[in-house]
C-alpha cells in the first residue's frame, strides 16, 4: 500500500476525524482511504489501549466508528488489519531513522548518533505506535513478529557497516550487530512498560555507546555518547 | 546427566480413596508442583492461547477445584510456572557466578552455567521465552524483570576498568536484553539444546562495552579452546 506522506502519525490529521453522516459529495475512493486509514488507526489505538489480545475486531471498529460489514471490506481478519497497520508505522519509523543515517556529509559516528536520534524521537512522539511496534508485536502472530525481526535486521546492518572501520574486522562476532539493536530494543520495552515513553530521548548516550563500542572502542564510544549531552569528556 | 533444575519429582499421590501418610501441606505441595510441571508441558506443546486449565489439571493428576484452589485462573498458574523456573535457574547460575576468581572468568561460568540450564530443559525455555511475551501484561512485565535481574552481575563490570565511572547507567541492560535476544531467537529456531555453543559469542559481547576488544577477544578466543568438539 502507498504511504501518505504526512508529519510522522500514521493517519494524516485531516482524515482521522469522522467524515460527516448522511450524503456527502466526497469521491468513493477517499471515502475508502479514509474508513481503511481509520480502521488502521484504531488498531494501533486499540492496541496501546487494550493489548494485543483485547484488540478485536468489534473493539476496532468502535473506535473508527464503522461497520463490521465495512471492516470486512478492508481486511481478511483482526490478523490481517494488525499486520497492514503494523507494516505502515514499520515503513515509516524505518524511513526517517534511514534518513537520519543516510547523510553523506557527516562522519560515520555523527550518521549513528542521528539514526539513534531520530529513533527515539519518533517512539517518544507517537506512543501508541511505540507500544504497538515494540511492546505488543512479540504478542502478535508470527507474520508479524517475522516483520519486527526483519526491521532489527535492516537496522543491524547499516550498524554494521561501521565493521569497515576495524583493522580486523572478522574479530567481532558476526551476531553483535543484532544483538545491540535487540539490547536497544529490550530497553526501550523496558521504558515503555514503565511509562516513560515520552523520556524515551533520555536513552540516547546508553544506547550510542553500545552501538558505537564494537567498531571505535571504549574511549571513541564514550566520547560520542557525550557528544551534545553537555558532560563532555575532558 | 545431571539435573540442572532439580526440582522434588512430582509423584503421583498413591491412588485410591485409602488413606496415606503425607500430611495435608504435603499433597497441597506434590499437586502445586505437578501443575507447575503440566502447566510447562501443554503450554510447550500447544502454546500458552490453546493451554486450558482442564487440560493441566488433567496432565498434573488432579480435579478442576485442586486447580482453582491453589491459582485460581490460568494466567497465575503461567506466571507462578515462569517464577518457579527463573527461581531455580538463578539457583544453578548464582553460586556458578559467584566462585572466587577474577570478573571475566565469573562471568564465563556464570554464561556456561546460564546456556547449560536453559538447554537442559527445552519446554521450561519455551515457557519463558517465547510463550511468557503471549501470556499478557503481567507476564510480560515478569519477563523484563527476569532479565533484569541479570544485569547485577553486568553492573559488576563498572568496577574493572577506568572508564567504569564514565559508563552509561543502562549500559548492563542493554547487554543482558541483547544476550537474552540471541537465546530467545535459538530458542524459537528449535536449537534449544545447542545453545552451550553459543558460549563464546556471547562472552564476547558481555565482556566487550567494560573491558574493551582486546580483553573480550582474548576472553572469547580462550572459550572457544575450552568448548567441546563434537
Amino acid at each position: 500500500m502507498s504511504i501518505p506522506e504526512n508529519d510522522g502519525t500514521l493517519v494524516p490529521t485531516a482524515v482521522r476525524g469522522r467524515l460527516p453522516a448522511g450524503r456527502h459529495k466526497l469521491p468513493r475512493e477517499f471515502v475508502a482511504r479514509s474508513q481503511r486509514d481509520r480502521l488502521l488507526d484504531a488498531m494501533v489505538q486499540a492496541c496501546a489501549a487494550e493489548g494485543y489480545g483485547d484488540a478485536t475486531v468489534a473493539a476496532v471498529i468502535a473506535r473508527a466508528g464503522v461497520s463490521r460489514k465495512t471492516f470486512y471490506e478492508h481486511f481478511r481478519d483482526r490478523d490481517d488489519c494488525f499486520l497492514v497497520a503494523y507494516d505502515t508505522f514499520l515503513a515509516r519509523f524505518l524511513e526517517r531513522v534511514i534518513a537520519a543515517y543516510q547523510r553523506p556529509e557527516l562522519e560515520w559516528p555523527a550518521r549513528v548518533r542521528a539514526a539513534i536520534g531520530a529513533l527515539l524521537a519518533f517512539l517518544a512522539r507517537e506512543p501508541a505506535f511505540a507500544w504497538m511496534g515494540i511492546v505488543e508485536v512479540l504478542a502478535a502472530d508470527e507474520r508479524a513478529v517475522e516483520r519486527y525481526r526483519s526491521a532489527v535486521n535492516e537496522l543491524a546492518g547499516l550498524l554494521d557497516e561501521g565493521r569497515g572501520r576495524l583493522p580486523n574486522a572478522d574479530a567481532v562476532p558476526a551476531e553483535t550487530a543484532t544483538m545491540v539493536i535487540e539490547g536497544a530494543a529490550f530497553l526501550i520495552r523496558r521504558e515503555i512498560l514503565a511509562g516513560h515513553t515520552e523520556e524515551l530521548e533520555t536513552l540516547r548516550p546508553d544506547i550510542t555507546y553500545a552501538a558505537l563500542v564494537p567498531y571505535l572502542g571504549q574511549d571513541e564510544a564514550l566520547r560520542q555518547a557525550q557528544t551534545g549531552t553537555g558532560m563532555s569528556q575532558t | 546427566v545431571i539435573d540442572p533444575l532439580p526440582s522434588p519429582t512430582p509423584q503421583r499421590l498413591p491412588a485410591g480413596r485409602g488413606r496415606h501418610s503425607l500430611s495435608r501441606e504435603q499433597v497441597l505441595r506434590s499437586q502445586r508442583e505437578r501443575m507447575l510441571e503440566a502447566m510447562i508441558d501443554a503450554v510447550a506443546e500447544r502454546g500458552y492461547n490453546r493451554t486450558s486449565i482442564v487440560e493441566v489439571a488433567a496432565r498434573a493428576g488432579v480435579g478442576r477445584q485442586a486447580f482453582y484452589d491453589q491459582f485460581g485462573d490460568k494466567e497465575s498458574c503461567f506466571i507462578a510456572a515462569h517464577d518457579w523456573l527463573l527461581e531455580r535457574l538463578a539457583n544453578y547460575v548464582t553460586p556458578a557466578y559467584e566462585q572466587e576468581g577474577p570478573w571475566p572468568e565469573r562471568i564465563g561460568h556464570g554464561l556456561a552455567a546460564l546456556l547449560t540450564a536453559i538447554a537442559y530443559r527445552p519446554q521450561g525455555a519455551r515457557l519463558a521465552l517465547i510463550e511468557v511475551l503471549a501470556a499478557g501484561p503481567r507476564a510480560h512485565q515478569r519477563h523484563l524483570d527476569a532479565i533484569e535481574a541479570f544485569t547485577r552481575f553486568l553492573d559488576q563490570g563498572r568496577d574493572e576498568t577506568a572508564v567504569g565511572p564514565m559508563l552509561p547507567p543502562a549500559l548492563a541492560a542493554i547487554v543482558a536484553g541483547g544476550v537474552a535476544a540471541r537465546i530467545h531467537q535459538e530458542v524459537a529456531a528449535g536449537h534449544t539444546s545447542q545453545l552451550p555453543r553459543l558460549h563464546p559469542e556471547l562472552l564476547y559481547h558481555v565482556l566487550l562495552p567494560y573491558l574493551g576488544h582486546q580483553t573480550a577477544r582474548q576472553e572469547m578466543q580462550k572459550a572457544q579452546r575450552q568448548q567441546p568438539t563434537r
